[in-house]
């Protein structure tokens, strides 16, 4: 008999299997997955391989990763080593990419866990291992089906829950808020996620068939208009494999997506919520933009860090990405500050300053830097996301002719599909 | 730091540095179960501790073993990729240091379809073979590590809780290893030393035979010409001297397969094949097992003597005194590596060709002619005790004292 935890667990790994990295029939599997003291994650690596079977996978290989081992490494080991990658670990990734591997990280990111080293040293260590696998890279996530997933690492589940006293009971409340935040609490998670993708993938073709000049943005100290370049295409979702295959990159993913005009952004934006940058907290903060580039900000605190972020370089004072999230989706419902950009992206519409995906331009993927300019899209070394969406939001469509039509009231999607 | 947490890296530095001797700039593999997690991480601090240049744990998980033979198709019960092997052959080549940290249920597969599991583990047989091959010829400082597995601590302490059993588990791996002085490497340096020592004592005595005698058990045991007693302290090709066995107590050489006779009574219950043979008295003459009988265990200890006629004779002699850790504790750890540290004991079957002069280059025939033994079989078996006695024979039949009343009775 198992625990009723033990089945929540269970269908959240169906849900990475199937949903997530979605494995047919045939499919060879690479699971990377995190080595810690927490049972349940070694636990929920088993129902993962298990149910990979179940769907018919061929084989599957579980790479187990102790950042333990790399702390240790980058403590002791002398300097000049930590270039070293050893070859057949390069071999064992080529192998399995060549033969069209599908892969699933199963990880938690502890962000304290590397504040006692020495950054520079663990920068390296990780330089070296993706400069050695670099070539494999393109079609590991271009050509084969990949998805990631995070669970409560101590490290994690202490940031997120500070305020509770137990440590174990900080990871078992993520685990709730992560199950939340995953449809895992719904009668059939699978079927929940297939209807909640098919609506995604409706939306996204709907906004992108209408190529709206521009999206009018309305709520509580906020009225932003955000040009959308000719061409634009909104994401989300899904990605599709080679095969026909869909695959959901992200788990929990609730955004549509797509790449503003970078010249054409006007008004102010105020953030719904708090922003963590660099292991520091903004909040309670208002941008003004005009022409697209940011004229005016304020906040109630870390106001020195948003100056900070928008001086990385020019691009970094423009917008690259606009996202909706109706504000009834899971994530922004816990109002949990989670920490982590694959839960907290999903928690609310939102913009994001600094470099825009070529993926949501038509072409763009092909464009270089001065094309992807010349077309709208912005460019810079940095991509931050906060989130502006709330209960009393509107977004309007703005047609090339003028005219609006209701995309969004009071925080819902206000079109049919 | 905690006492657990000091002692547990006292262990690490052991197996570091007296395990594997391992030298500064060194790379060091570990195939460790996620179960020997702390063991693993230790060992991998005390390894860059002693100047290692890189060190690489490879986690494996026996869970996904079962899973693969429940769950998996033929093909995948059958798979086992190449770049596994690859790996190990890589860093063994280039003379790196490799551990193995043993931590296993010995009952894990019990419930498993036989036809599966076979086929699951010849397909990983077929492709550790080349692994296998450098093993035993010495290419590079090996050494196996012991971390306890839950199945067996509950075993061992069916009495306690499972956390309880665990700690008591600990404690005991720190016992049985010597782990408990202010300096343990120096404990090891000197109790190898002391047993190298014992070893060159007799390699150069070169006695004839030896005379076992205690209240159950009058053996007498021929030594062929030019045996070598060794420990497990062994000479790799990479310059290393590494201790593979950690615990080790003994001193060991082999028989001579012809020159065995007298009766020999089990100290000790024999795990073998998933059965339990106690209580156990072989009868020899001439090198051969003339009468067998077991309280316990009878037909696998039948099946063991008729696997082929090598198994009927012996192979190895072990000396061990009876004040040992591992012998007080009375413990069955039901791990050779444990178990065979435990008392004076002889294996049936296979003898070891370096335990004879110029016997690795020898042909089997010229082996056996030589009075050593050959079997597909080597089965340790504990028969030593407090009160015996055992005497060195030399060639023109004096007699020297080698053990009393279990312990050492010559002095180096």
């Amino acid at each position: 008999m198992t625990s009723i935890f033990e089945q929540n667990l269970k269908k959240y790994a169906d849900l990475l299997v199937k949903i997530g990295v979605g494995i047919r029939e045939g499919d060879l599997l690479q699971v990377t997955a995190t080595v810690t003291d927490d049972p349940n994650i070694r636990k929920l690596t088993h129902y993962v391989v298990e149910s990979a079977y179940e769907a018919g996978a061929k084989y599957v290989d579980v790479v187990w990763n102790d950042p333990m081992t790399t702390k240790l490494r980058v403590q002791h080991a002398h300097e000049d080593s930590l270039d070293y990658v050893p070859s057949w670990m390069v071999k064992r990734l080529e192998e399995l990419v060549d033969s069209g591997v599908a892969r699933l990280g199963i990880g938690g990111n502890d962000p304290a866990f590397f504040a006692d080293v020495d950054r520079a040293k663990v920068t390296q260590v990780t330089r070296a291992t993706r400069s050695a696998i670099k070539h494999v890279i393109p079609i590991a996530i271009n050509v084969n089906k990949w998805s990631g997933s995070a669970v409560p690492v101590q490290g994690w589940a202490d940031k997120v829950f500070a305020e509770v006293d137990s440590p174990t009971e900080r990871r078992a409340k993520l685990w709730d808020a992560i199950f939340a935040a995953t449809r895992v609490y719904e009668d059939d998670p699978v079927s929940a996620w297939q209807a909640h993708i098919q609506d995604i993938v409706r939306r996204r073709s709907y906004l992108t068939e209408k190529q709206y000049a521009a999206l009018h943005f309305s709520g509580e100290g906020t009225d932003l208009t955000v040009g959308l370049p000719q061409g634009h295409l909104w994401q989300g979702g899904v990605l599709e494999h080679g095969s026909g295959d869909l695959f959901t990159p992200n788990i929990p993913t609730e955004e549509i997506f797509t790449t503003p005009h970078r010249e054409r952004i006007n008004g102010t934006v105020k953030a719904s919520k708090p922003l963590s940058y660099q292991g520091q907290i903004i909040d309670n903060f208002s941008f003004t933009f005009r022409d697209g580039r940011v004229v005016d900000f304020s906040a109630e605190q870390g106001a020195e860090v948003i100056q900070d972020l928008i001086d990385t370089d020019d691009g970094a004072k423009y917008l690259g990405e606009v996202a909706l999230v109706p504000y009834s989706s899971p994530i922004s419902q816990s109002g949990i500050l989670f920490y982590n950009t694959l839960f907290d992206e999903n928690a609310a519409s939102h913009i994001a300053l600094g470099r825009a995906y070529a993926l949501a331009l038509e072409g763009g993927t092909d464009m270089n830097d001065e094309q992807l300019i010349e077309a709208g899209a912005n460019i810079s070394q940095t991509h931050v996301d906060f989130m502006i969406g709330s209960a009393s939001m509107n977004v309007d469509g703005v047609t090339i002719d003028g005219s609006r039509e209701p995309l969004m009231h009071d925080g819902e999607w206000a079109f049919e599909v | 730091m905690t006492d657990f947490t000091e002692t547990i890296q006292k262990y690490a530095d052991v197996l570091v540095q007296v395990g594997l001797d391992l030298q500064a700039g060194q790379r060091l593999f570990i195939n460790a179960p996620l179960e020997a997690r702390e063991l693993a991480l230790a060992v991998t601090r005390s390894a860059y501790k002693a100047g290692a240049e890189n060190v690489h744990v490879n986690w494996a998980d026996p869970e996904l073993d079962k899973i693969r033979l429940r769950d998996g198709s033929d093909e995948a019960v059958k798979a086992y990729p190449d770049w596994v092997v690859d790996g190990l052959l890589q860093h063994t080549d280039a003379g790196h240091a490799r551990m193995n940290i043993t931590c296993a249920d010995p009952d894990f597969f019990a419930e498993e379809d036989p036809d599966r599991l076979r086929d699951m583990q010849r397909a990983r047989a077929v492709k550790f073979q080349p692994v296998s091959e450098r093993i035993v010829t010495n290419v590079a400082n090996w050494n196996i590590g012991m971390s306890p597995h839950p199945a067996i601590s509950a075993k061992l302490f069916p009495e306690l809780s499972p956390e309880e059993a665990r700690a008591k588990h600990w404690e005991t791996i720190f016992k049985m290893c010597r782990i408990e002085g202010d300096d343990p490497v120096q404990d090891w340096k000197d109790h190898i030393s002391n047993l190298v020592k014992r070893a060159n004592y007799l390699n150069e005595k070169q006695f004839h035979a030896l005379h076992y005698q205690s209240p159950v058990t009058d053996l007498t045991i021929g030594l062929p010409d030019g045996h070598l007693w060794e420990t497990a302290q062994l000479g790799m090709k990479n310059g290393t001297y590494p201790v593979v066995n950690i615990p080790t107590e003994e001193v060991f050489s082999l028989a001579h397969r012809e020159r065995i006779d007298g009766v020999v009574k089990s100290t000790k219950p024999l795990s073998w094949n998933g059965t339990i043979i106690d209580n156990f008295i072989l009868q020899f003459s001439e090198g051969d097992v003339v009468s067998a009988q077991a309280e316990r265990g009878q037909s696998a200890l039948d099946t063991l003597l008729s696997t082929d006629d090598g198994a009927r004779s012996i192979g190895e002699v072990a000396l061990v005194p009876h004040s040992s850790p591992i012998s007080q504790s009375n413990l069955l750890f039901f791990n050779t590596l444990y178990d065979e540290n435990a008392s004076n004991h002889l294996a049936l079957g296979q003898a070891y060709r370096f335990t004879l002069a110029g016997g690795t280059e020898m042909s089997d025939e010229d082996f056996n002619e030589a009075g050593g033994n050959s079997s597909l079989v080597h089965v340790d078996f504990m028969m030593g005790s407090g009160d015996m006695d055992i005497d060195g024979i030399t060639a023109d039949g004096e007699r020297e004292p080698i053990f009393r009343n279990g312990e050492w009775a010559f002095k180096v």
